[in-house]
């Protein structure tokens, strides 16, 4: 009887030990593929959030439907009165959520350039905003302050909707 | 000496009897918070038949009359194999068979020496079978049976321990009864020997502790420097101790073997206080007499039921571990299929379908979909970055102030390019932390200056058009 009770109780102690050393292995193998799977989840939370922070300035043009980008050549006028460019082009690109990307492209001749400043800033505190996308700007070795220069604008309008707005300030002026 | 344990751990309360001459005296003892605490009961005590029946168990010890004690060396410094000869050794020491005698080997040690030391205790089992059935004639059944010399030496430590100073005296107690005495002799705390007494107490105890060698051979033999020091210390116990008596053979003793000399308290009952003690307490040189043949059928019992525990407590052990690796393995797993799971959601919503592909492979998946969803979304993202407007106000600003003057300035999501002349090695520099504020990773370029119109300089950030 006492060797029955105590092989039932070494089988047990042996069973112990050995599934803690299988556990132990399994543990082991399953905290590195924790890390790994833990890893893979914080990158794709990382890129869900890089989106989710794009969608969330999409959101805030979504919020204004109807409302169109103000007439550059009008602002143009305003600020650089009697000031022709050498060129001047318009593109329309359409991009997803039925939103149209629209795109001026001015290249002005010798131009005192804080006025294009001026023009440039005006733009940018229309609603919704232009946005300089590029400027080059190449300085008159005669005049101090003057150049030429290239300016890119561009500005987001929804396609379709689009309902004249006038064209309103964010920064007062 | 080796902590041993050979009494009745089983339990917290048992008897304790001495069977003398002058009747039989027991002792109730409980163990509790690592002490026993005793009161004597006379023989005719209704409780003490009502417990000893009801299971209590009794304790006794062969006397040294019936029982002795040997100290043996045997010459290997490996116990185990040193333990293997002790038997020999102590059956070529005794004058009747070895087979005829229950015995034990107690404290074995290593010594300096690389030997190993033991004390063996031995009685015939003719002599333990007489004290058995003695004891019986009393209704006493005990389930161990201790050795008196032992006992006496153990309890004599216990109640009072070896005062400062007699850690190498020689110590003697003296255990009288009416028409008996007892020494147990030993060095400090070590057991040397027990002897029992004739009649002439004060020159067999002269002749024993001679016998022990010069040390113990009384002032004049261990030199003349040390003759005043005490080098003996003596303790009285048992129903003949009292302190005419002690006083009296102390008073012959003294001039040879001078030392203190202590009455132990109770020493009626200091015997059996002492096999009591020894039965509930672990301690050194425990022993049980009553083995083999007469080994009391309770201690198999209880053997038998404290290796039935140890054995739960095994097997239970094992049942646990197994529980426990099987808990592990599952919260591993389950946190592993969380992770999964909230992977494959996230996944799912961002690719807008439910993907086959899992991990890295549904990672390249997922960000293939949403930099395209990216690159659709670019447009609005802008609008929310710095404007360019404000970069270039800040360099014509810095310009003027460091007396700059830019030859071109091309700005554009791709990156920047700035060239000019500055009008000292340094002045450009204002620049660079204007940009870097702005987001550009700027590199400054500066040549030699030519014809003395200043500093040429170009600051390039990624790629431009220009």
């Amino acid at each position: 009887m006492r060797s029955l009770v105590w092989g039932a109780a070494a089988a047990s102690a042996v069973a112990g030990v050995w599934l803690a050393l299988h556990a132990a292995g399994a543990v082991d193998r399953a905290g590195r593929e924790l890390a790994r799977k833990r890893s893979e989840l914080d990158e794709l939370r990382a890129v869900a959030g890089e989106l989710a922070r794009s969608a969330a300035a999409k959101a805030v043009f979504e919020g204004e439907p109807g409302r169109r980008p103000a007439a550059v050549a009008a602002l143009l006028d305003e600020v650089l009165p009697g000031v022709k460019p050498e060129d001047s082009r318009e593109r329309r690109r359409e991009i997803a959520g039925g939103w149209l990307v629209r795109e001026h492209e001015f290249a002005f001749g010798e131009v005192p350039l804080g006025k294009v400043m001026d023009f440039a800033a005006k733009a940018e505190a229309q609603r919704p905003p232009w946005k300089v996308t590029k400027c080059v700007i190449r300085a008159s070795p005669h005049a101090p302050g003057t150049g030429r220069v290239a300016l890119v604008l561009e500005a987001l309008e929804k396609a379709g909707e689009a309902v004249p707005g006038p064209a309103r300030s964010r920064g007062g002026t | 000496m080796n902590e041993s344990r050979a009494g009745v751990p089983w339990t917290r309360v048992c008897y304790a009897a001495d069977a003398g001459p002058e009747g039989i005296t027991f002792v109730r003892a409980v163990r509790g918070r690592g002490r026993v605490d005793w009161r004597a009961v006379a023989a005719g005590d209704p409780s003490l038949r009502r417990e000893l029946e009801a299971g209590i168990p009794c304790v006794a010890a062969l006397s040294c009359r019936e029982s002795f004690t040997r100290g043996l060396e045997a010459p290997f410094s490996a116990t185990q194999k040193g333990a293997k000869v002790l038997p020999t050794l102590l059956d070529i020491q005794l004058p009747f068979p070895l087979e005829a005698c229950v015995y034990q080997f107690l404290d074995l040690r290593r010594t300096s020496q690389k030997t190993t030391r033991a004390v063996a205790v031995c009685a015939r089992e003719t002599d333990a079978a007489r004290r058995l059935a003695l004891l019986s004639e009393v209704n006493v059944d005990p389930v161990v049976l201790d050795q008196e010399g032992l006992a006496l030496w153990t309890q004599s430590l216990r109640e009072a321990p070896p005062a400062a100073g007699e850690q190498d005296a020689f110590r003697v107690l003296v255990h009288l009864r009416a028409e008996s005495a007892v020494a147990v002799i030993g060095r400090g705390e070590e057991f040397l020997g027990a002897h029992s007494l004739s009649r002439d107490i004060v020159s067999h105890l002269g002749r024993l502790l001679r016998a022990y060698g010069p040390e113990a051979a009384g002032n004049g033999a261990g030199g003349p420097e040390d003759a005043a020091a005490p080098r003996t210390a003596w303790f009285w116990a048992g129903a003949g101790a009292d302190r005419s008596a002690v006083a009296a053979m102390q008073g012959a003793l003294a001039e040879a073997w001078p030392g203190r000399s202590v009455i132990h308290d109770d020493p009626a009952t200091f015997l059996v206080r002492a096999l009591a003690t020894r039965a509930l307490l672990p301690g050194p040189l425990r022993c049980n007499l009553r083995t083999g043949r007469l080994a009391h059928p309770r201690m198999a019992r209880e053997a038998g039921r404290r290796s039935a525990t140890a054995a739960g407590f095994v097997g239970a052990a094992g049942l646990v571990l197994c529980a426990l690796s099987l808990t592990a393995q599952w919260v591993a797993g389950s946190r592993v299929a969380g992770i999964e799971r909230a992977f494959d959601r996230l996944a799912g919503e961002m690719a807008g379908y439910p993907l086959a592909a899992k991990g890295a492979d549904a990672l390249r998946t997922v960000r293939r979909i949403a930099d395209e969803r990216q690159d659709e979304l670019r447009p609005f993202v802008f609008s929310f970055e710095p404007s360019f407007t404000r970069v270039i106000g800040s360099v014509l600003e810095t310009g003027r102030e460091r007396g700059l003057r830019y030859e071109m300035l091309s700005v554009s999501r791709e990156g920047i390019l700035l060239s000019g002349v500055a009008p000292d090695w340094n002045a450009s520099t204002a620049l660079l932390p204007v940009l870097r504020r702005a987001g550009f990773d700027v590199r400054l370029d500066r040549h030699e200056a030519v014809d003395d119109e200043g500093i040429p300089f170009t600051i390039t950030s990624g790629e431009t058009d220009e």
